[in-house]
This record gives C-alpha cells, structure tokens and sequence, in this order.
C-alpha cells in the first residue's frame, strides 16, 4: 500500500460527494457527455480493484492497464451496466465485481472488442503508472485481489477525510498522536511508540491525555468509515457485514502477505 | 484498559484492525449523538433530489443544456450560487417532507438543516425568501443552526451569512 495512505486518483476530496449509487442513477439519464463524465470519475476511483484483478488474472501490467480502460469505457460506459445498477440488489463492490467477472471471459470481449474508448483514455495513463500500488500477495485469486485494493483504498480514503477533518478542527497533534500509535503500526506492522516517550516528543500532557486523543480521533475514523461503506451497500444492516468481510481479506493478505506482496 | 499498556501491545490485526474500528462500539453516548447527526447530515447532503431529474423534464427545451448544479447532489446545489431559484424550492421541500417521515431524532436534523440551508440559499443567492417566516424568526433559525456541533463547517459559514443577511433586513 502506499505509505501516505494515497490509493485513490483523479478522485476529488469535495465537501459533499455523492453517493455511489446516487451517482450511477443520475448517470442514467444524462447526456452521453456527462454520463462520460461520471464513469470517467467512477473509473479514477475504482481503477485500482480493477487492475489487480486483471493482474492476478495472469496479465501483464501494459495488457491490464489497457483492459482496465476498455471495462470502463465498455462496460460501464457504453455497456448496460448503468442501467443494471440496482441498489437494492446489494452491495456496489460485488455488483462491480459481477461484471467484472463477465468482462473477463474471453467470449465477452471478443465479442465487445471495438470499445469507443475515448482518445487519450477514459483517464489519464499518466495516473496509473504514477499511482503507487501494492498488490497482494500472487496465491491471491483474483476476486480475492479486487476486494484487497478496494478495501485497502477505502482505509487511503477515510484517512484522508479523518486528518482533513482534524487539520480544520484545530486537532493536528490528535491526528499525530492517533497516526502514530494506530495507524502507523498498522501499516508497518510494529509496535506502537511509548507513550511516554510520544508524549514528550509531541509536547502532550501525559498518557491519559494522549489515549483520549486517540479515542477522540478514533470515533471520527468510525463514523466516516461506517458512513463510506453505507453508501456502497443496500442498508444500514449490510454496514457491518461488508467490513468484515474486507476485514478477512485484509486479514488473509495483510500482516502475513506484506513481505510477500508485489509492488508496481 | 491501561491506556499505555494498550499502546504498547504488539498489533496483531494489521490494516484490518484499522477496519476493524468501525464496528467498536460508541463509548462516550453523548458525543455520538453529535457524530451521528453528522454523518446523518453528510449522508443526506451527499444525495441527489429525488425528484430532481422530474424537474429537469419539466422544464421543456432544456434538457441536457442545465448547469450541472441542478443534476449535482443536495450539497452542491445548496452552495452552488447558480443553483437556480426553482431548484432551491424544491430543496426546501424535500427537507420538509424528510422531516415529516418516520425517522428518528438524528434523522429530523439532517432534515430541518437542509429545509433552512435552502431558504438561506434563495436569501443570498437570489435575495428571496422562499418561506413564510419573518426576518427576524429566520436570523434565529439560521444562528441556531450556525452554532450546531455536528454542522458541517460550510453549512455554518452559510447559515452565518444568512442570520447576518436576514439580521439587517429585519431592522
């Protein structure tokens, strides 16, 4: 994963972004050009899940960046995938990853080889090579592969919001105290610093104070993690099933897969 | 839990102990209330009107040649000046009508903030009052909701303005 929690490109941080599924509903009756547009946006967003997926398919990095492309502009944009689009019907991540599973068999793009792929691509390449990525380790299948990216983006995305939000809430030292006994272990996998030692470093009182920090960041986290993943399934029920379920994924290809994993 | 002792415990979950998270439960009963409200708020913001595209085929001749305000989520066409006066209107109506469904508490406050952020809107934007209150009710309304904790900061700097807006029209 890159390490400054950066999965996500060409994704805007606006204040009020919409859901993902309210998101593809407009889309259906847009113009050509804004619905463009939007799957353009959608493919910034979800490029990543989809190209692990298509690498751990047993393509090349050129071959799946190219096909990455050709599942957005084909399937999303000009196939029926909008219209599917039913939230009722479940969770986006599986519903993404249903065509995706479609995509990939060879009769279907043979049979959809002429995808009207935007000149320049539906988003920059640039971004693709630039956009560090951490794929899991190679015994991951390839669902397994799309769901490891996605989750491991949605963590990038609810950081990003979490020390934002900190940064305008005056809580910039809550936000380091919270990054470096939680969130950098995580990542490295190590041992959270002593408190005591952090403490004197980051100028806090003492360790009561530092965990309250900690908790108080911590409750953020929760709350715009939980509100992220509420707009990606059918229900509120649906919120705790689907972190666990990328939970296990994390668990499966995460502190045992890190020294295993590929980097590109 | 020893707050240092925790600290220091080696991490066993990894990246999934950060998901994992999300399915702590609230500690602090008082605070989450706030935290509910607004992520509730967020959420509603983050919505497209319901009926938003009816509203876009009504307006004949000008389908597909809209600003993208209007097909923009409640948020955006909230604090969007070109947002048009129609647009707000239904805004406003759409958070009466939320605030009257079943719904709890948390619910009713995402409702009434959007209900008022589009009278402000119509206020600033268009120098209209969309509403029957008066002035100075208003000023009241919008510096309650101004001084919410759980207020996204752009909607209070928008209630702000308002309650300052409607403040001198009322003198």
């Amino acid at each position: 994963m890159a390490s400054e929690y950066s999965t996500a490109i060409g994704g805007s941080n606006e204040a009020f972004l919409k859901t993902q599924w309210t998101v593809i509903d407009a889309a259906r009756t847009m113009d050509p050009a804004r619905r463009m547009g939007i799957v353009a946006r959608l493919a910034g967003q979800y490029w990543k899940p989809v190209y692990a997926y298509l690498r751990h398919k047993g393509m090349g990095s050129e071959d799946a960046k190219d096909l990455t492309q050709d599942f957005f502009a084909g399937v999303v944009m000009e196939g029926e995938l909008i219209e599917k689009a039913d939230r009722s019907k479940g969770r986006f991540r599986n519903f993404l990853l249903t065509a995706l599973n479609h995509f990939a068999t060879s009769d279907y793009r043979k049979k959809n080889a002429q995808f009207r792929r935007p000149k320049g691509g539906l988003f920059p390449l640039e971004a693709m090579r630039n956009g560090a990525l951490a794929l899991p380790a190679e015994d991951a299948s390839p669902d397994e592969a799309f769901t490891y990216e996605w989750a491991a983006q949605l963590i990038g995305e609810v950081l990003r919001e979490v020390e934002a939000w900190c940064r305008q809430a005056g809580q910039q030292k809550h936000w380091e105290v919270f990054r470096r006994t939680v969130v950098e272990p995580a990542f490295l996998g190590t041992r959270a610093p002593a408190l005591a030692e952090l403490c004197q470093e980051l100028k806090v009182a003492d360790a009561k104070t530092a965990s309250n920090m900690t908790m108080t960041v911590k409750r953020r986290f929760r709350s715009i993690l939980r509100e992220k993943v509420r707009q990606l399934v059918r229900s509120e029920e649906d919120v705790e099933d689907e972190i666990r379920d990328l939970m296990q994924i994390l668990s499966r290809f995460g502190a045992a897969g890190q020294s295993a994993r590929r980097t590109e | 839990m020893d707050g240092e002792k925790a600290s220091r415990e080696a991490p066993t979950d990894g990246l999934a102990g950060l998901l994992g998270i999300g399915l702590e439960a609230d500690r602090d009963g008082e605070a989450s209330v706030d935290e509910r409200k607004e992520a509730r708020l967020r959420a509603a913001l983050a919505e497209t009107l319901p009926s938003g595209q009816a509203l876009v085929r009504g307006l004949p001749g000008l389908s597909g040649q809209l600003p993208m305000s209007d097909c923009g989520s409640i948020g955006q066409l909230l604090l969007d000046p070109e947002t048009p006066l129609p647009t707000l209107q239904e805004v406003k109506d759409h958070g009466k009508r939320l605030s009257r469904a079943p719904g709890s508490a948390v619910d009713r406050a995402a409702a009434t903030t959007i209900y008022f952020a589009a009278i402000a809107s119509a206020m600033l934007f268009h120098d209209r009052k969309i509403t029957g209150f008066a002035h100075a009710r208003l000023s009241d309304h919008f510096g309650t909701l101004a001084e919410k904790r759980w207020m996204a900061p752009r909607l209070a700097r928008h209630f702000a303005a308002a309650r300052d807006l409607c403040c001198r029209k009322a003198e």
